[in-house]
């Protein structure tokens, strides 16, 4: 039986909740039990919507592409950039941006993965294929 | 040339993980259609990417730790958890060529750990592992839990489960470090870890955030049992993880979490609305 969305989400928390209680041990204490049930919060978030939903539908890249159709934006893959996502500030526009630019690229360049990468991630796409969790400065 | 060795033609690293990579049998997977296959490509090597740099932060967290002279029993998961996340992202990049891709992915260039020279070299190697440890990799135990749930019994299932089993352990030796090192914070060294926490839950969420999806997936019951699951539901998970699992706990030392955690909503907004 396919489990609910609530019970994905309980057992997400129990399993978050669960990694914490080595601190109780290294503490020498008895792990305390926490206040909060996960499965109020479970609930109570069902409404939430991303707030960056609607640059989902594709037209980013689209745009994009109109813009830049002109320029040459390939480096040494002889290939040409279907648009780009430098100068956007606002990290969710900017994830949304990259996905349908990389989804764009992937689909002009089934079969040449260099020149898809170059599209997508190269240093005139403005994108990065993923966030590095890098601890930040204080 | 040597395949493992690789840089694009701009004279980037390359990471090519297609001669060590073993692809799992996802013949019992639901056929996905070409859209819905393109975004489990990309969200697989995404991991595969990210999964390396993990590594590379592991790794650079073992000379610090070093330098603190911190207990020889706590500095061997550092290596490991290096290890662990090398070989996850030899299992990513065996699910990407499972899925008819392509395990090479350019490699993006990590900023170097932070030293966090204006403290002593416990204190900064405090900060570094609460950043990694008990926020990345808390919250990417709950979100793996998830994806894994999700999934019907089967090789990727099992993939997934040894990955979560490891970041489980990786997430733990960050909360026992904490353990043992808060307690010996004097008074203007805990307030600069309360600082920092600020910071810290910060950058959690304009930096791990934006990974989640906010794009519409396509429409496809294919996606969750490729372990693709919807940005919406993680990005809720990701509030509710912060605040259900790791505040409390960090109150429980005497923090103010919640001070810590309304500072960072403030900071990173507008990304922190739910
Ligand atoms: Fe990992
Ligand atoms: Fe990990």
């Amino acid at each position: 039986m396919h489990p609910t969305r609530a019970d994905l989400h309980q057992k997400a928390m129990q399993a978050a909740i669960s990694v914490t209680l080595a601190l109780g041990v290294a503490c020498g204490q008895p792990p305390q039990p926490f206040e909060k049930d996960p499965t109020v919060t479970a609930s109570a978030a069902d409404s939430a919507e991303p707030s960056g939903a609607d640059t989902a539908d594709g037209d980013t890249a689209s745009e994009a592409a109109d813009d830049t159709a002109s320029e040459d934006g390939a480096e040494d893959t002889g290939t040409t950039a279907l648009g780009t996502c430098v100068g956007i500030v606002d990290p969710e526009e900017l994830t949304a941006c990259c996905a349908a630019l990389s989804a764009a690229c992937d689909a002009a360049f089934p079969d040449d993965w260099e020149a898809a990468y170059e599209c997508a991630w190269g240093a005139a796409s403005g994108c990065t294929p993923w966030g590095p969790p890098v601890p930040p400065v204080a | 040339m040597n395949p493992t060795f690789a840089a694009d033609p701009a004279g980037r690293p390359v990471l090519d993980l297609r001669a060590v990579a073993r692809p799992p049998d996802l013949s019992d997977a639901p056929a996905p259609s070409p859209e819905a296959r393109a975004v489990a490509i990309r969200t697989w090597k995404g991991r595969m990417v990210n999964e390396h740099a993990s590594a590379q932060v592991w790794a650079s967290l073992l000379p610090q730790a070093m330098r603190a002279a911190v207990p020889p029993a706590l500095l061997v998961g550092l290596p490991a958890a290096a290890s662990d996340e090398l070989r996850h992202a030899e299992q990513c990049a065996g699910v990407v060529l499972a899925l008819g891709g392509d395990a090479r992915a350019p490699l993006p260039t990590l900023s170097p750990l932070p030293q966090h020279d204006d403290v002593g070299p416990l204190e900064g190697f405090l900060r570094n592992i609460l950043s990694v440890g008990c926020l990345s990799e808390t919250v990417a135990v709950a979100l793996i839990r998830a994806e894994h749930a999700e999934l019907t019994p089967g090789p990727l299932r099992e993939l997934l489960g040894t990955i979560l089993a490891d970041e489980i352990q990786h997430a733990r030796l960050g909360w026992t470090a904490l353990g043992l090192i808060a307690p010996k914070l004097d008074a203007a060294a805990k307030a600069r870890t309360q600082a920092y926490l600020a910071v810290a839950l910060a950058h959690q969420i304009e930096h791990e955030l934006p990974l989640l999806p906010v794009v519409a997936l396509p429409d496809d019951p294919a996606l969750p049992q490729l372990g693709v699951c919807a940005g919406a539901d993680a990005r809720r998970l990701f509030f509710d993880c912060v605040e259900g699992a790791i505040l409390p706990p960090l109150a429980g030392l005497g923090f103010d979490a919640a001070g810590a955690w309304a500072e960072a909503r403030r900071r990173a907004a507008p990304l922190a609305a739910r």
